[in-house]
């Protein structure tokens, strides 16, 4: 007979056996492993294999221990390099096993050390280097102190006996710390709660920086320009450091300052700011580094730029083409200065250049009225192009009848070819330049003959010479009215050594002949009365005749012949170099000029607009002049002719 | 029968069962997931296709640290709609999740944290959601999560396992209390 068993299982039970089933499964399904061994090895080692000892464990803790807040790496206690570097060697130097090798765990992973790296034994220079490489980083702003970070690897310390940190593989998504390289690759993470490093490390980055020095090129502001010209300014940046620098804005600042003020700075050997140069026209927004009382600034050229290394960088150059310098007033300052921003990988700041200046000046023109000039050198004067009135007019020294030069002539006029001008071809002003063409006919100016066949030098000085009437004149300074004659009667020539000569006032029917062996010095004006001459004798007259005759500055006006075997100078007294504000009074000479050299140290006139062309000098040979030498051809009602050439006709 | 037996049997049944149903589910839950993560102890290189999503997971990175976080986004999110991989799309997630998070933009990346634990159920991705729910003040949300990150801690193949688990536990208690 079979036996059977029966365990009165009824439907309840088996519903009972299935929901355990079902809860088991469940139960079990979930609980998977999300840890694995990674293949090949991270930082020099195994998974679970010790990165100091190459010890095989794998049961673990923190990296570093829970210390606040449950974090290992409290948020309110490291937030900076600073802080994240002092913790580190807290623990480092804490006497604690698994503080200490967490630590020098932590250190050569930054670095990048495959294991074992330098060991558990971390010197004091090697904490040094990496606090030089975090700090770079901290400032680039390439460490992120708050959110998460994630790897697919994990460390944790193997405990003891080995006393090691060990990595495996687990995804980890946590509050930590994270470090990128200057590209924003991501270099390390660290999680918070256990200071445990994930993923791979690279190692840190050397700083990376650079620091720009902007500076105007010296040789492109000349030392004076004149009013209304342009200017092109070019400038230059040293970069200085390991790195090109990142886009960097340019600015080009003018500064026009007040006469014998500074500009903003202009003391300053460069210097570094928060401030922008300058916001008016166009320049970066609340700019006024180069602003004063005393100056005006405005941008003149601006870019962005990336400046590679170089001492100075070849290229790119900042530079300002074709700046107008404008009708400014002589003296006035016009300077520019070269700003860059950033100046360095962690610098935000300006960097400006020193300023560096030009001067507006004036060249002080010439001119001859009633006679000719004869050079038997070069003649070389300048001129000035300006926009007046919408007019463009060139302006310079000119002679009002003929020119005539042994050598060149260059931009000195002829027949009052400058007074209003707006032709800037010399052969529209040097209709009485002899010679105004060369030998093929093409426009040439100046070289009229050879020196043997140029016109000689008037005999003034050997016809006084030769009048037997001499009396000297004495020491000291005189008044010419003192030591005048009557001029119709025979001259009387006063002789002196140096001589001073006050203002004097020469009445009419007077005359006065000075032949000086030395200087004479010009002290006063010498003026001829403004009466009316009803006959030749009432003619006055000086004649000074001397090795060097000296007008000071303050003498406006002379009315002589002025006849000089070595040196004739318009403005004599000046101490230091000749400036704008020096000799600034025009200097009219109604008389004759024969000298061996003339120093026209006048620097009136040459102002702003209609005023251009005004001259510093005037030399006037007035027909007082040529009547009074007819007397002294002793008695003749005729003038002699000793002296002609051909001119061409003039209409 | 006598009872005693009967007992006896039936308990042996209720064990058989449960050895039964776990060793079910542990061959089950292997065989679904990924290959790489079926043992702890032997390991297992990094897959040509894993390598691949990392890269764009890193330059999804890249484009957000350097300001452009939606771009960042932007890219993972096509990544996601690229691959059919479970394992990938739980990398671009969890990524999507993190830039979204580390730019506060919680609400976005609650949803881009939950599809990755819809991915891959593991302690980390329960986690990470808890954690950006408690920060939204979602205190239910998180409490529910944290605790699922405390079951599913590897206890037996992570070294950090106990701890997490520690941790999982500490955040839930103080949840629970109110903090």
């Amino acid at each position: 007979m079979e036996r059977k068993l029966s365990l009165g299982l009824t439907k309840k039970h088996y519903i009972i056996f299935a929901i355990i089933a079902a809860a088991t499964f469940s139960a079990i399904y979930t609980f998977t492993s999300s840890a694995w061994c990674y293949g090949g090895t991270l930082m020099g080692r195994p998974c679970y294999v010790g990165y100091f000892t190459g010890a095989y464990d794998n049961m673990g803790d923190n990296v570093l221990p829970v210390i606040k807040n449950g974090q290992a790496l409290p948020s309110t206690d490291v937030y900076d390099v600073p802080t994240f570097y002092n913790f580190l060697r807290a623990a480092y130097f804490s006497g604690d096993a698994q503080r200490r090798t967490g630590a020098a765990f932590i250190y050569n992973t930054l670095e990048g050390n495959n294991a074992p790296g330098v060991g558990r034994d971390v010197s004091e220079a090697q904490w040094q280097a990496l606090y030089t490489k975090l700090e770079g980083l901290g400032n680039a702003g390439k460490i992120t102190w708050h959110g998460n970070v994630s790897a697919d690897t994990n460390s944790y310390w193997q405990g003891f006996p080995s006393n090691d940190d060990a990595y495996y593989g687990e995804f980890k998504n946590e509050s930590g710390i994270l470090i990128r390289d200057y590209d924003n690759n991501v270099i390390y993470r660290l999680l918070r709660r256990c200071a445990n490093p994930i993923g791979n490390a690279p190692g840190l980055p050397d700083p990376r920086n650079y620091t720009l020095t902007p500076s105007v090129d010296a040789t492109s502001i000349p030392s004076q320009v004149e009013a209304n010209t342009t200017l092109n300014v070019s400038t230059s940046v040293t970069n200085i450091g390991n790195t090109s620098s990142n886009p960097t804005q340019w600015e080009i600042t003018r500064i026009d300052v007040q006469p014998g003020k500074k500009a903003p700075h202009e003391d300053e050997n460069g210097t570094v700011s928060g401030t922008a140069p300058c916001q008016s026209n166009g320049g970066a927004p609340s700019g006024n580094y180069f602003d004063s009382s005393d100056a005006d600034c405005r941008n003149v050229a601006k870019d962005t730029y990336v400046f590679p290394l170089g001492s100075p960088v070849p290229n790119p150059k900042p530079r300002a083409l074709n700046i107008p310098i404008g009708d400014l007033p002589v003296g006035t300052r016009v300077c520019f200065a070269l700003s860059v921003q950033p100046r360095g990988y962690t610098d935000g700041n300006w960097a400006h250049s020193k300023p560096l200046c030009t001067v507006i000046g004036k060249k002080p023109k010439l001119q001859v009225w009633g006679g000719d000039v004869g050079v038997r050198g070069q003649i070389l004067t300048s001129t000035t192009t300006k926009n007046v009135s919408g007019t463009s007019r060139i302006f310079g020294s000119w002679v009002e009848y003929g020119a005539f030069s042994v050598g060149t002539n260059v931009g000195f006029a002829s027949g009052s070819g400058l007074a209003d001008q707006t032709n800037t071809s010399q052969a529209a002003w040097s209709r009485l330049t002899f010679a105004n063409k060369s030998e093929t006919g093409a426009d040439a100016f100046g070289e009229y003959t050879t020196s043997a066949g140029f016109r000689p030098l008037p005999g003034v000085a050997d016809y006084f010479n030769t009048v037997a009437d001499k009396q000297p004149v004495g020491s000291g300074s005189v008044n010419l009215s003192s030591l005048s004659f009557n001029t119709s009667d025979a001259p009387r020539v006063r002789t002196a050594g140096d001589l001073e000569i006050t203002e004097s006032m020469i009445p009419k029917g007077k005359s006065v002949v000075i032949i000086a062996t030395g200087t004479v010095t010009i002290n006063g004006k010498i003026e001829y009365e403004d009466a009316t001459l009803n006959t030749l004798n009432d003619i006055p007259q000086v004649v000074i005749i001397a090795q060097n005759i000296n007008i000071t500055e303050g003498v406006g006006r002379v009315d002589a012949w002025l006849v000089a075997s070595n040196t004739i100078n318009t403005c004599s007294n000046i101490s230091g170099s000749l400036t704008s504000a020096k000799c600034g009074a025009l200097l009219e000479v109604n008389g004759p000029v024969v000298t061996n050299r003339l120093l026209l140290n006048r620097t009136a006139g040459s102002g702003t607009e209609e005023e251009s062309g005004n001259p510093a000098e005037r030399f006037n040979l007035r027909a007082d002049t040529y009547l009074w030498a007819l007397l002294q051809s002793r008695g003749s009602n005729k003038a002699q002719t000793v002296y002609s050439t051909e001119l061409p006709p003039r209409f | 029968m006598k009872k005693s037996v009967r007992y006896i049997i039936i308990a042996a049944i209720i064990v058989v069962i449960i050895g039964v149903s776990a060793l079910a589910a542990f061959l089950v839950s292997q065989s679904n997931k990924p290959t790489e993560q079926q043992n702890t102890e032997t390991p297992r290189e990094e897959t040509s296709a894993e390598r691949e999503a990392e890269k764009k997971a890193a330059d999804a990175d890249k484009l957000a640290a350097g300001g452009n976080i939606m771009g960042g986004v932007a890219a993972l999110d096509q990544a996601i709609g690229e691959t059919s991989d479970s394992h990938a799309k739980f990398l671009f997630y969890s990524q999507k999740a993190l830039l979204l998070y580390n730019d506060k933009k919680l609400d976005l990346a609650l949803v881009a944290a939950k599809a990755a634990f819809d991915n891959e159920q593991n302690d980390d991705a329960a986690a990470f959601v808890g954690q950006i729910a408690r920060e939204k003040g979602d205190r239910a949300t998180a409490i529910e999560y944290y605790k699922k990150a405390e079951a599913s801690v590897d206890l037996t193949g992570s070294p950090m396992g106990e701890k997490d688990k520690e941790y999982y536990a500490s955040v839930v208690a103080e949840l629970e209390s109110g903090r």
